[in-house]
């Protein structure tokens, strides 16, 4: 009977947990339904979070209604696509590469953006030069839509080598992308270089590197432009990529996924294969007190190579469609692109002219907040004569002559690619049915062709060991053995 | 009414219940779409990924070094673990350094990793297949050490005093009571660390800086960059490869355990 209770008991209490739990789900459900919601799927580490909360205030602003913002993040474009792909999820805004872009544009999962700047003020402030490029690398379809009309660009940049300024020399510089490969043969580089572990990256170090030692001389690919060759994928390419990237094995310290930029500052490597934002972000760290310098440096060999761009676009399968649009608005006012450049490193796709152009509310607050992160330096009417006429980018802001032409005409962070005629930094598209071709590329190299001789020799030498223990054993055991009916008989004589 | 009440009977196996969901989720529907995954190329049913998996030379190579490194991993926790448990077990004030050994497991294996990595870099040691053969043999020598101990630890004394008494010398009671006595921990100890050895990315990535590429490096690697299909057969490969060494070393345990061995795994 005593036990007939307390089942009774353990059903009821399941029973009310359960049924409570629902209706409490039902209600918090109930809750979040009057609350609009947007839901972000963004590269990890890309945006300064203070934006987020500030969104909230701007959306309540603008339109009156409350708004939660879910953010998650992706660390491939791939991971993203497949998440888009798949078609049943519930992500209203996604921020991918460009070739991501095209991709998904063509597979039909993205909404065209028709943003007019009546309505969203701030969008045509994109930089104008990315507008054209990408209009000229992905030509438009039959009904003159391309691919500026379904994405907003937000961060852009090159692909260069991080090196540590100390122990790479001149000489090695000079060998432009070689200095992956140390083809200036210095000791001190010998394992201490990194490459990241992204095929599409390797791949444009890779064929230009070809190009530049010369190996394609000779060949069909000598006459293409950087921005052909490094959207030329066959086998026979595939073929010398793969033989240089298995020569490089030697030097290598190793594939980074995402510790490169710690390598790095702290001097566990000395060059590596990254994108302008991370370097720019490890050389602020490297800073040197005592020396009053930077220990890393960045560049993009013969100024050649890939630039991207990174830009937001909303799947047709979005929720929450205006609520996305104000989302890339408000992205692209200054004092926000601002703090998510100071915050990430990466260059943001904000008009640089307008940067300085301008002296509204909130540009003032983007070189408030430049100033904040000594990027801008006070300077007086006397210095500011030194500079030619025309020359030098000034801002006052409170009376206050700011200098800023380092961080515009930084070049690692802001390239010159307007009149890029020759075509030396390429916009890289879809390896498109090429990619698994390219992937088992990727994947002998990093299997790397060495016969295991340690293993297979560690293997035999730990039998070896383990045979050899029993068989000493064994053998102490039979020598006994042999000794001991010799001790007995002995014994007997003693008693006899 | 009372009659049906009756029927359902809240039995003991009730309580499974909740973990049988649990496994059908989360288990058993994996397992169904990797089987279906495997078979599936550009939307269509095929046998294409099979092809490509095994026409790849590289990807063999892969799995031939990972089954390397298994080995290599198992044999060498065998040898420091068995001697190891062998003492834990006989000696009573070994509680402590049973704890001693448990200990690193309660540390998430991948700071633990992270940690070694840190060692070696500070030491100097270069990193490579070396490193990250130790990484493996100290994450996965608790898999080897625990059931050896529990099985020794079990083992009746009399049996021993039973050999000694007919006349067996030490070295005789070991290799014909103890060690046969003990085949079913061995054998449990090999499973749980032969096969998460192949399968490992994390160990060989970090303790090699990805110079060293094993078979569960190339899984992560397939689906990472969408290639669900041939993915999906290298996951079928590793739970054949599974199957079949359980299988192996069930009929091992089965021909050669002594009355009273148990497995465990």
């Amino acid at each position: 009977m005593k036990t007939k209770v307390l089942k009774i008991l353990i059903v009821s209490i399941i029973a009310a947990v359960v049924v409570g739990g629902s209706i409490a789900g039902i209600v918090t459900v109930n809750r979040e339904n009057k609350k609009e919601k947007l839901v972000i799927y963004n590269w990890a580490d890309y945006i300064n979070t203070d934006n987020l909360e500030l969104f909230k205030e701007y959306y309540k602003a603008k339109t009156g209604n409350e708004i939660s913002v879910v953010y998650s993040m992706f660390d491939t474009n791939e991971t993203m696509m497949t998440e888009i792909i798949k078609g049943d999820s519930q992500i209203d805004l996604i921020c991918p590469s460009e070739y991501a872009i095209e991709k998904l544009m063509k597979k039909g999962l993205l909404q065209k953006l028709d943003m007019s700047s009546s309505e969203y003020e701030y969008v045509d402030n994109v930089y104008p030069a990315i507008r054209e490029r990408v209009d000229a690398v992905f030509p438009k379809d039959g009904d003159g839509a391309g691919m500026n009309d379904y994405f907003v660009p937000y961060m852009w940049g090159t692909l260069g080598i991080l090196y540590n300024a100390e122990k790479v020399t001149e000489d090695d510089l000079a060998t432009g992308w070689g200095l992956l490969w140390n083809k200036n043969g210095n000791p001190d580089l010998e394992g201490k270089i990194l490459m990241k572990d992204s095929v599409r990256d390797v791949y444009v170090a890779t064929v230009v590197y070809l190009k530049d030692e010369g190996l394609l001389d000779g060949t069909e690919y000598e006459s293409l432009s950087i921005e052909e060759l490094i959207n030329t994928v066959d086998d026979n390419l595939l073929k010398m990529c793969e033989s240089v990237l298995m020569e490089q094995r030697k030097h290598l310290k190793g594939y980074e996924v995402d510790f490169g930029k710690d390598d790095m500052i702290n001097e566990a490597a000395y060059v590596d294969l990254a994108w302008s934002g991370d370097a720019l972000y490890a050389i602020e760290e490297s800073y040197d007190e005592a020396t009053d310098s930077y220990k890393l440096d960045y560049f993009v060999p013969g100024d050649s190579g890939n630039i991207w761009f990174d830009g937001w676009a909303i799947p047709t399968t979005a929720q929450n469609v205006s609520a996305a649009k104000e989302f890339i608005n408000f992205m692209c006012r200054p004092d926000v692109a601002m703090r998510n450049m100071m915050e990430i490193g990466y260059t943001c796709s904000y008009n640089p002219v307008s940067f300085y152009d301008s002296h509204d509310e909130f540009t003032q607050e983007a070189i408030a907040c430049l100033v904040e992160n000594e990027y801008a330096y006070e300077i007086s009417a006397e210095e500011m004569a030194e500079y030619d006429e025309g020359e030098g980018i000034f801002y006052t802001l409170d009376d206050v002559t700011y200098d800023l032409t380092e961080f515009f005409s930084d070049e690692r962070r802001y390239p010159v690619f307007e009149n890029d005629t020759e075509g030396k930094l390429g916009v890289m598209q879809d390896f498109g049915d090429k990619n698994d071709s390219v992937v088992n590329m990727w994947e002998r190299v990093k299997g790397g062709d060495e016969f295991p001789w340690q293993l297979i020799v560690a293997i035999a030498v730990s039998i070896a060991a383990v045979a050899g223990v029993f068989g000493i054993a064994a053998l102490v055991r039979t020598l006994k053995s042999k000794r001991r009916p010799h001790v007995e008989t002995q014994d007997e004589l003693l008693r006899t | 009414m009372k009659e049906k009440l009756k029927k359902f009977r809240f039995t003991r196996k009730a309580f499974a219940y909740p973990y049988m969901l649990f496994l059908l989720i989360f288990v058993v529907t994996p397992l169904v779409l990797i089987l279906a995954n495997a078979f599936i190329y550009d939307g269509k049913f095929s046998f294409k990924n099979f092809a490509i998996f095994f026409t790849e030379k590289s990807s063999l190579v892969v799995l031939g070094n990972s089954i390397l490194v298994g080995l290599l991993t198992t044999i060498i926790c065998i040898v420091v673990g068995y001697p190891a448990a062998y003492f834990l077990a006989r000696y009573s004030a070994s509680k402590i350094f049973v704890l001693l050994f448990i200990l690193p497991m309660w540390v998430n294996f991948l700071i633990r990793t992270l940690a070694t990595k840190a060692i070696f870099v500070s030491l100097n040691v270069p990193l490579g297949m070396g490193t990250v053969v130790f990484g493996m043999v100290y994450n996965y020598l608790p898999f080897m050490i625990l059931p050896l101990h529990t099985v020794l630890s079990s083992i009746d004394k009399n049996y021993i005093e039973a050999a000694e008494d007919l006349g067996a010398d030490r070295f005789q009671v070991f290799t014909k009571t103890i060690l046969p006595l003990s085949l079913p921990g061995i054998l449990s100890g090999i499973t749980m660390v032969f096969i998460p050895t192949i399968s490992t990315f994390a160990i060989s990535q970090l303790l090699s800086d990805s110079t060293v590429f094993l078979f569960g490096d190339s899984i992560q690697m397939k689906f990472d960059q969408g290639l669900y299909g041939v993915g999906s057969v290298m996951s079928l490969v590793m739970i054949i490869i599974v199957l079949i060494s359980n299988f192996v070393l069930n009929r091992f345990s089965k021909t050669n355990t002594v009355s009273g061995g148990r497995t465990l795994w």
